[in-house]
């Protein structure tokens, strides 16, 4: 199999993300594997990915975030000598610090999943709806999947092999966080928090899901759970 | 019998010579046939005896045959929406599955030519 050897590696889903996405994979110190998905991007992403160290893969149409994270789950868990894996965004809106935080507490605690937490860190330049709508959806996971989290939709975790193993991503977009925090319930997988820090920049609030796009999500994840698909 | 119930017999007699003529690609599971089959029967006896549909609406409370026709539609096309969905679902996610797959043999191929 494509073994670079590495122990960790960073998944990142990346849609349209030509401008930013390079930047974001030279930041990743070497000492880090770099799985980078093209979820079937219209400008020159998987063009970008392929000048830097990542292995690249490219989905043939545009399938939504979760269905590129779950790719680079199943790409990872045929490395051998992977252990874990780090999800990162691609717009350049997280640390490499608090990965590193994330990491030790994984090796530390020995929990299945390490989440991280922009309302135990900070998150800086936030707009004031985007953290109410955030807020309610936390409340809304809390109370239906009895997993208790201060952040569900935060796009940096840490997984292990055991909860790679147990995710099996089916929601279309952002609904994969939700999904994420249903398996962690589901599966009984060891959860702990770790604070972060998120910078909202001018680039990654253009690029950041709508608002509005909460009203598809919710559909979806209330309606999965009512329907029990 | 009057003009239109002739015509609505007739369009009810070749959808069932259609459907049933057609085996279906995945071979059309038998519980529709047997579904189809039955809507057919209470199509033909309410066509021929409309008031039949009347009496039995206001043994339920409704009153006019026309209304529990409309009432029964509206179940069906939500029925149907929600079946089509839930399909749509179904070979959204046998589609991913599959371009997953593909991306994931390619991306092996660049990393091990040959």
């Amino acid at each position: 199999m494509s073994d670079s050897g590495h122990e960790t590696y960073f998944v990142i889903p990346a849609y349209n993300e030509g401008q930013a996405i390079a930047d974001v994979i030279r930041g990743i110190p070497d000492s880090y594997g770099v799985i980078c998905i093209d979820d079937g991007s219209r400008d020159d992403t998987a063009e970008q990915i392929a000048t830097t160290r990542a292995i690249l893969v490219k989905h043939p149409i545009n399938m939504g975030q979760g269905a590129a994270l779950q790719t680079g789950f199943e790409y990872a868990l045929q490395i051998p000598s992977m252990r874990y894996v780090v999800t990162f965004d691609a717009d350049g809106q997280h640390r490499i610090e608090d990965v590193e935080t994330m990491l030790e507490t994984m090796a530390s605690s020995g929990v299945d999943v390490v989440m991280g937490s922009r309302f135990l860190g900070h998150a800086i330049n936030m707009p004031r709806s985007k953290r109410a709508v955030l807020k309610l959806a936390i409340l809304f996971s809390n109370l239906s999947t009895g997993v208790k989290l201060t952040d569900t939709h935060n796009g940096l975790r840490v997984l292990n092999r055991h909860a790679l193993e147990s995710m099996r991503l089916t929601m279309p977009d952002f609904a994969h966080a939700s999904e994420i925090v249903d398996r962690i319930g589901r599966e009984r997988l060891n959860y702990t928090e770790v604070p972060v820090t998120i910078v909202y920049s001018e680039y990654s609030k253009a690029k950041g899901q709508s608002l509005i796009n909460a009203v598809n999500i919710a559909f979806d994840v209330i309606l999965s759970k009512v329907v029990g698909l | 019998m009057i003009w239109a119930q002739l015509v609505l017999l007739a369009v009810v007699g070749l959808m069932a010579v259609y459907f049933l003529k057609t085996r279906g690609k995945a071979r059309t599971k038998a519980y529709k046939k047997l579904a189809l089959i039955a809507f057919l029967i209470v199509s033909v006896v309410t066509i021929t005896f409309p008031d039949l549909l009347t009496r039995i609406a206001n043994l339920l409370g409704i009153g006019r045959g026309a209304d529990l026709l409309l009432y029964g539609l509206a179940l069906t096309v939500l029925f149907m929406m929600l079946n089509t969905y839930l399909k749509d679902r179904e070979s959204r996610q046998t589609i991913n599955t599959l371009a997953r797959r593909l991306a994931i043999l390619e991306a092996n191929q660049r990393r091990q030519p040959d």
